[in-house]
Parts: structure tokens; C-alpha cells; sequence
């Protein structure tokens, strides 16, 4: 489980994060939503230790981070994270060669089913090529926990459609999942913790199979009623 | 093993400027070298024309010896070449750490989550510039005697007077300092070479962590490193230089030189692994 404890962070005088407490349980989705600004990626750069905390605590199964967890952990930024002049063959080749979990008969797979070619160059990816790579490089680790930062951003309907497909799939089986996303219709079904933050502070978090069957509501239901006061 | 495989995929990364500053270094280098001597025979042949001087005996009689240091004039294409090599890997220091973090592709956030210590990173990035460095100083070494043969094919033996290779270097004030023969002063200015370059690195550090606040931390940690390190310049200056022999500073210039670095090092390794904000 990744557990956040009353974590703050500040970027100048700025209060990015103003005590955020939540857990994010193994074999589930849980969604991080928030309007911009809200602190949902600055979360996940935190947990990856990309970003330093002020205070409070960040747990990985009970341990505090470090760097051999990237074996175990897998960050999915908004933006691909490989040199714009690589090959995709040579990202594989990159992934390989440091990461002993990387799954190459996956990456290949998924190089199949998204319809990349592996010897396209990074910086000639559409948006939507890039974002599909990107959550195949994320999904060919045999991780245990998978954090995605909008991983629809700017990704047209097929594409998005073939994104949320993957989350259904076996592929994410067993595994933890933080993701953040403002577009969560074609996700909602799959979600099972929300937490919504504004400004840094978490407004509301609950489980979504509960609010549906306890109070009847979908998540952009609530959503709509927390954004929209 | 990570800090080699990062070594390889940052000189991977270098191949090609450096190929590059080695094909102009050496054009510049033996273009140097021509044209220095046609330019010497040439002048020689007009000078027997109009002083009817029939044999280059007479000649060197007249007006003394042609010599291969004549190449090495301050305004030469070998400073050029050295000064383009200098000029792009005090460029590369900076930009080393910059590529991976700015652009549309942010490499630095897969580079720092690699599984392994983040010291390999710094290692990397700090000692693959320094080889291309070294690479260079190579292809220099090679090329000045490559050079003196040019000018050898062009000049007869009779014209020129042979200068030993060292004593060419001991006369170009910037050869004098990249391939100086003395070992001592050939430490102490790669020392403090690559001193600035962790102090920079420090400094770059700094501001990737702390970014307008770690500019103004820098320029402040650099200026206290940089007097640190200037001290015994400052000993040698005033009225106390009595105090210390030459052979007392060198050395208590050299302990102060790894001090700094040490301490810069342990720095900017502490910035990449606990700071470092992407």
C-alpha cells in the first residue's frame, strides 16, 4: 500500500500541498482528480521522489522510499521521458539495460496492439503515439505500483478509448494504481478510490462503489458537486 | 555497473560533437601547418628575387632560420582550433545537465528514477565531458608532431631550424598550460580545471533544486569556494609570504583545492538525491 501522511510541500511561498493524507491500496484504481493546480501531479512526483516534501511522511509497503523502489514503482509522466531523438527500439534497448524487471515480450505486445512502429523517433510521435508509448513503457515493468499523470491529456477519442481498454485488461491486474485525470468517463466504471483535492487540500475521498450503492451517486456526480460550488 | 553503463550512454551521447571538433581541429591543426610554411617560402623566394640571392644559405645568412614555432603565433588557426574545442566543452558542462531537464522530453525525470544510486548519475555526467577533454588533448599531442612534419616537407632543412616538440609547447602560452611538461603545474591547472567544473556543477545543482533562490545560493557557495581556493594566491600576494615557502603553497594550494571539491561533491551529491526538483 502507498500510504501519504499529512504531506506538505511548497514551491516558494506557494502552498502546493497543505497536509495531504490518503492511502492507495495494491489490486486497486485509485483516481486523484482535481482542477488544475490542485496538487495531483506535484503527489505523484512526491511519491517518486522527483519533488522534496516539507513535512510529513511517504510509505511504499511500509517503508519509506528509495531508489532500488523504481523496480517496483513505475511513474508515468503527462510527457515521454526519453530523448526526443531515440528510437522506440531504442527506449526498449534503454528500459533493459537498467531496469531487470522490464518485460520485453509485453513491450512487444503492446507495441502490436498500440500500432507503433519501433523504429519511429520519439520527437516525430503524435500526441496520442507519445502518450500510448508512454503508458507501454510504464505497463512492460513488472511493477507493483503504477502511477499515470493524465494519461488522456490532450489524446484523441480512439486513442483514449484504446488507454482505457488497457485498464480493463490483465495487464493491471494485482497491480496499485494512482492515476490523475480530469477525463474520467471512460474510466469511471473501473475506479475504485477517488480523492479530490483543491489547492492542496483533499476535499473528499471515498470509495467509489460505495458512494454508488450508499448514496447513488457517480463519481462525476460528485465531482460536479465538489468543483462546481 | 550503472555508473559505466551511464558513462557509455553519455559518450554515446557526445559521439558525433566530438567527431566533429576532431575532423575541424585537425583541418585547422595541419592547415596550420601548410600554410605557415608556404606562406614562409614564399616570402623567402621574394626576398631572393629582390635581394638576388641565389641559394637559401644565402638567404638564412641574410635573415636567419624559418622555425615551426612561427606557427604557433597567438592568432593562428591551432588557437582557433583549441579555443573552438575549449569554448564547447565549457559549453557541455552546462548544457549536460540542462538537455535532460528542459524540452518537450524531459529525460532527467527517467534518469533520476533509474534503480540505482544517484551518485552514478552525477559520476557520469562529471566524467564524460572530462574524457572527450582528454580525447582532445590526445588528438593535440598527435597532431603537433603530424604538424611539424607538414612543415618539414615544405620548408628544406637548410631554411628552418628544428625545434624540439617541448620546447614549441614552452613557447605557446595556451600549449604551455593543456600539455605543460611539468608535472606540478600541469596538476595544478587541471586541478583547478576540474574544481570549477564541480564548483559549477554545484552551482547548477543549486538552481535545479532551488531554482531562483538556488541561483543567488550558487553565485554565493561559488564566490566562498573561489576564495577558499585563492588564499594561498592571496598569502603569495601580501606582505606575509615569507611565512611559506613556494613548495608550502603548492601544497596547501593542492589541500585546499581537493577540500573544496570533496566538500562540493558530497553537495551536489546530497542536491541529486534529496533536492533535486523536476
Amino acid at each position: 500500500m502507498i500510504e501519504l501522511i499529512d504531506v506538505k510541500k511548497r514551491f516558494g511561498l506557494k502552498k502546493v500541498l497543505q497536509g495531504v493524507s490518503f492511502n492507495a491500496p495494491r489490486g486497486a484504481i485509485t483516481c486523484l482528480t482535481g482542477l488544475n493546480g490542485a496538487g495531483k501531479t506535484t503527489i505523484l512526483k512526491a511519491i517518486m521522489g522527483l519533488t522534496p516534501i516539507q513535512s510529513g511522511s511517504i510509505r511504499i509497503d511500509g517503508s519509506a522510499p528509495h531508489q532500488a523502489m523504481y523496480e517496483r514503482i513505475v511513474y508515468v509522466s503527462d510527457q515521454l521521458t526519453m530523448p526526443g531523438r531515440m528510437r522506440i527500439a531504442d527506449c526498449f534497448a534503454f528500459m533493459q539495460d537498467y531496469y531487470r524487471n522490464w518485460n520485453s515480450e509485453r513491450a512487444n505486445e503492446l507495441l502490436a496492439r498500440f500500432q507503433l512502429n519501433a523504429a519511429d523517433k520519439v520527437n516525430s510521435l503524435s500526441k496520442g503515439m507519445a502518450a500510448k508509448l508512454n503508458l507501454l513503457m510504464g505497463l512492460a515493468m513488472d511493477a507493483d505500483y503504477m502511477l499515470l499523470d493524465e494519461p488522456f491529456s490532450g489524446v484523441d477519442i480512439f486513442s483514449r478509448e484504446e488507454i482505457a481498454a488497457v485498464f480493463s485488461s490483465d495487464m493491471v491486474e494485482g497491480r496499485g494504481i494512482i492515476l490523475t485525470t480530469h477525463e474520467i468517463k471512460e474510466i469511471e466504471h473501473l475506479l475504485d478510490y477517488v480523492v479530490m483535492l483543491d489547492h492542496g487540500l483533499i476535499t473528499k475521498q471515498f470509495a467509489s462503489e460505495d458512494m454508488r450503492m450508499e448514496e447513488g451517486k457517480s463519481v462525476v456526480d460528485v465531482m460536479r458537486e465538489v468543483y462546481k460550488r | 555497473m550503472t555508473y559505466w553503463r551511464l558513462l557509455n550512454f553519455e559518450l554515446k551521447r557526445l559521439a558525433l560533437p566530438l567527431g566533429i571538433l576532431v575532423v575541424i581541429t585537425t583541418i585547422l591543426q595541419l592547415y596550420n601547418a601548410y600554410s605557415t610554411a608556404n606562406k614562409e617560402m614564399d616570402y623567402a623566394h621574394r626576398l631572393m628575387k629582390v635581394e638576388h640571392l641565389s641559394t637559401m644559405e644565402q638567404y638564412v645568412q641574410a635573415h636567419g632560420y624559418f622555425s615551426y614555432s612561427s606557427s604557433f603565433d597567438e592568432l593562428s588557426w591551432l588557437i582557433l582550433s583549441i579555443f573552438i574545442c575549449a569554448a564547447f566543452i565549457g559549453f557541455y558542462f552546462v548544457f549536460i545537465w540542462y538537455r535532460d531537464s528542459l524540452g518537450r522530453h524531459p529525460f532527467m525525470t527517467r534518469l533520476l528514477m533509474l534503480p540505482a544510486s544517484r551518485r552514478n548519475l552525477y559520476w557520469a555526467k562529471l566524467t564524460a565531458p572530462l574524457l572527450v577533454m582528454l580525447s582532445l588533448l590526445a588528438l593535440q599531442q598527435l597532431l603537433l608532431p603530424i604538424g611539424d612534419s607538414i612543415y618539414q616537407s615544405i620548408v628544406p632543412s637548410e631554411a628552418r631550424e628544428d625545434v624540439p616538440l617541448q620546447m614549441l609547447i614552452l613557447i605557446n602560452p595556451v600549449l604551455n598550460i593543456l600539455l605543460s611538461p611539468n608535472i606540478v603545474a600541469l596538476l595544478l591547472y587541471y586541478g583547478t580545471g576540474i574544481t570549477a567544473v564541480i564548483i559549477l556543477y554545484t552551482g547548477i545543482l543549486l538552481e535545479r533544486s532551488y531554482r531562483w533562490s538556488g541561483i543567488l545560493a550558487g553565485l554565493i557557495y561559488a564566490a566562498a569556494a573561489i576564495f577558499v581556493i585563492v588564499i594561498p594566491l592571496i598569502i603569495l600576494q601580501s606582505n606575509y609570504r615569507y611565512l611559506m615557502m613556494e613548495t608550502q603553497l603548492t601544497i596547501f594550494y593542492f589541500v585546499l583545492l581537493a577540500a573544496v571539491s570533496s566538500i562540493s561533491v558530497w553537495f551536489s551529491q546530497y542536491l541529486l538525491a534529496k533536492k533535486f526538483t523536476i
